[in-house]
């Protein structure tokens, strides 16, 4: 036994040291946040995803809550995360459902659309250009810039019919970027809203029009705002939703962030018609609605604090004002985020005090709690931000 | 599985001589480097303070603390770091050459041992795994030393403490130390197929010679582009696998190189090699 010692002992600093390693790495991640519930019942939770992170001195974490389980992503093994486990819920269902149609293209939501019947996907294919000004004289400038080339892919579900073309895009040397916000199909034409980045005029949202039956380009139009604010016109619609949208909301004047980082919008908003094309101007009342929640279909939601939670409904098409109140939702002065799904309110809101992240689900027609908890890290100290919560 | 055993105990107990002095370097370097470096700070942070009438406090906004992560960037800390690596890659052929080259031409005692010769092949892969797992484990034991020593050297106010988790994150170390488990078996398994591969190719040139040296590299470069081979073709077809494919297709050409190489050199110790 004596002859094996060298390496019996070198065995045991290996297996102790490493083994040890990983265990406390295991211990220390597993136990440190917990979600208790208070009210109701944890399977509200399973269409519920909430994207948070913690900070304390050198620590930072991104954490996801989904159908109940917590997710932090630096922990992640790597067969998680090349599996695609760091993606957003929805282009996770993609990649399960639609594994071959999302091969080769961009894994992020603003360019995807899905309905009941199609998926589609905008994305682009860059080309490095070159303009070469006083050719062959000692002044001769190289301009280096890129060209875009629209690729577009779609695909009827029912039948597996796909239409999939490369449409020449814009090529100006002026456009230092193009953000694809979202794609729509209306009818047998698709439709992208797209933010065009400039090196010499504003930035300005375009929406374009592509024939789905050979991907012409049949439309271009310059979405226009009246009043514009330094920063430029912003979409208040989520980007990451997929589902058919009926209007764009855009805040173009000044729009402010009071100290909870909530936004008040400017008491002028922009509603684009997605079927008529037509831009309309709405004007709120700030004070009287509250902060902007979020855009759901024809509606858009603000929140007020007054008596538990009130949100107020918004309707584009008629400008009434639905309110509803949830009383038993106290929220204090935090970033509160919100959305309406099948006659439920759901709420997720940084609690300052007690440092932790308040979620709160309940019924719109009746106002009361179905279901309250929280999230919180064992250290006081250690900060929780939420930076989305998506409902399914 | 006994003659394995004796085998890799035998191959371990050759090189250990070296490697007590390669761990005596590392820790020398290193203790002294933690000592000096902390020292050294404390020393210009209390001139500078002294010069400009400031406190510590005041000295850490201005000129920032001192943490583990600026010591694990000094020659104290990455220079026995290189040196252990390098001396582990030397060996890595001298633990062939040396049987043929060395003392009374032990190769031709160990071909003679009435064991499979492949267990020669697998004794020495084995010890040059554990040299490597054995120095990953003493950088481990050295960090939470050092990060005590330098907790104790610098006032708290200058210090920005770390802890060994986050510390890990950074540059070389998280190759060392990969986040998660089964990082570790996927990076340190690319590791032990690399070794393979090394040795597979030592014993072609063992075994051929000079038209030897020409099959190792041949071997070496279809292995590299074979391993290579999925990446670019993927970059070709426009990123058409998604990473779990790709990193399943490298899995199985792993397993497919691993087993070539451990028939091939069983093949060339058994039939081709000669003393």
């Amino acid at each position: 036994m004596k002859k094996y010692l060298n390496l019996l002992i070198t065995l045991l600093v290996i297996v102790l040291m490493i083994s040890t390693f990983y265990i406390q790495k295991v211990i220390a991640n597993s136990e440190a946040i917990m979600l208790k519930t208070t009210v109701g019942d944890e399977v509200e939770l399973r269409n519920v995803v909430i994207d948070f992170s913690m900070w304390n001195r050198d620590l930072y974490k991104s954490v996801r809550l989904e159908e109940g389980d917590l997710y932090v992503m630096e922990n992640l093994s790597v067969l998680s995360r090349l599996s695609g486990a760091e993606y957003s819920p929805e282009i996770k269902n993609l990649l399960k459902n639609q594994r071959s149609f999302l091969r080769t293209k961009d894994l992020s939501n603003a360019n995807y659309f899905e309905d009941e019947r199609y998926l589609a996907y905008v994305g682009f294919e860059y080309n490095p250009e070159v303009i070469i000004e006083n050719k062959g004289t000692p002044n001769q400038v190289e301009h280096h810039y890129y060209s875009y080339d629209f690729v577009i892919d779609i695909l009827e579900k029912d039948t597996n019919k796909r239409w999939s073309y490369t449409v020449d895009g814009p090529n100006d040397i002026d456009i230092s970027f193009i953000g694809i916000e979202d794609v729509q199909i209306l009818g047998e034409e698709l439709k992208v809203l797209a933010q065009f980045y400039t090196w010499e005029t504003p930035k300005h949202y375009q929406w374009l029009t592509f024939k789905m039956a050979n991907g012409e380009i049949s439309d271009s139009k310059l979405i226009m705002f009246e009043n514009e604010s330094d920063e430029g016109p912003r979409l208040l619609n989520d980007i990451n939703n997929l589902k058919p949208e009926q209007y764009y909301i855009f805040s173009s004047g000044p729009e402010t962030v009071d100290e909870s980082g909530n936004i008040v919008p400017s008491e002028t908003l922009y509603v684009f018609n997605l079927k008529t094309e037509q831009m309309e101007e709405i004007q709120i009342d700030v004070e009287k609605l509250g902060y902007f929640v979020s855009v759901e279909q024809s509606n858009i939601f603000f929140a007020q604090r007054e008596d538990g939670l009130t949100i107020n409904a918004y309707n584009i098409e008629n400008g009434t004002v639905e309110t509803m109140a949830f009383p038993e939702i106290k929220s204090n002065d935090d970033i509160i985020f919100a959305q309406l799904k099948r006659g439920k309110l759901y709420t997720a809101f940084h609690d300052e005090n007690s440092n932790q992240i308040n979620i709160c689900i309940a019924d719109v027609d009746t106002g009361d709690l179905i279901y309250e908890g929280y999230l919180k890290h064992e250290l006081q100290d250690v900060e929780m931000y939420i930076s989305s919560l998506k409902v399914f | 599985m006994k003659s394995y055993v004796k085998l890799v105990n035998f191959e371990f107990n050759r090189y250990f001589k070296i490697y007590v002095v390669l761990v005596g370097i590392t820790i020398l370097c290193q203790i002294t480097g933690v000592i000096f470096e902390g020292l050294r700070f404390v020393k210009e942070a209390q001139e500078t303070m002294q010069h400009e009438m400031i406190t510590m406090e005041q000295y850490a906004m201005n000129y920032g603390p001192i943490s583990m992560y600026d010591f694990i960037e000094t020659i104290w800390f990455i220079g026995p770091v290189a040196i252990c690596i390098v001396t582990l890659l030397i060996y890595m052929l001298f633990i062939w050459y040396r049987d043929w080259y060395g003392k009374h031409t032990f190769i031709y005692r160990l071909l003679m041992l009435p064991v499979e010769r492949l267990n020669i092949y697998f004794a020495k892969v084995t010890a040059i795994f554990l040299f490597v797992l054995g120095l990953v484990s003493l950088q481990l034991i050295l960090l939470i030393i050092e990060n005590n020593i330098l907790t104790r050297l610098v006032p708290e106010a200058l210090l920005m403490e770390m802890s060994i988790t986050s510390l890990l994150t950074f540059d070389i170390l998280i190759i060392l130390y990969p986040p998660t488990f089964s990082e570790f078996l996927l990076y340190y398994g690319a590791g032990f197929l690399f070794i393979l591969v090394v040795f597979t190719m030592i014993l072609l040139e063992r075994s051929f010679r000079i038209k030897g040296i020409l099959l190792a590299a041949c071997y070496g470069g279809v292995i590299f582009a074979l391993l290579l081979a999925p990446i670019l073709i993927n970059e070709s077809l426009n990123d058409y696998f998604y990473p779990i494919e790709i990193l399943a297709i490298e899995g199985i050409l792993a397993l497919m190189i691993g087993t070539v190489s451990i028939m091939l050199s069983r093949f060339l110790l058994n039939k081709k090699i000669t003393v």
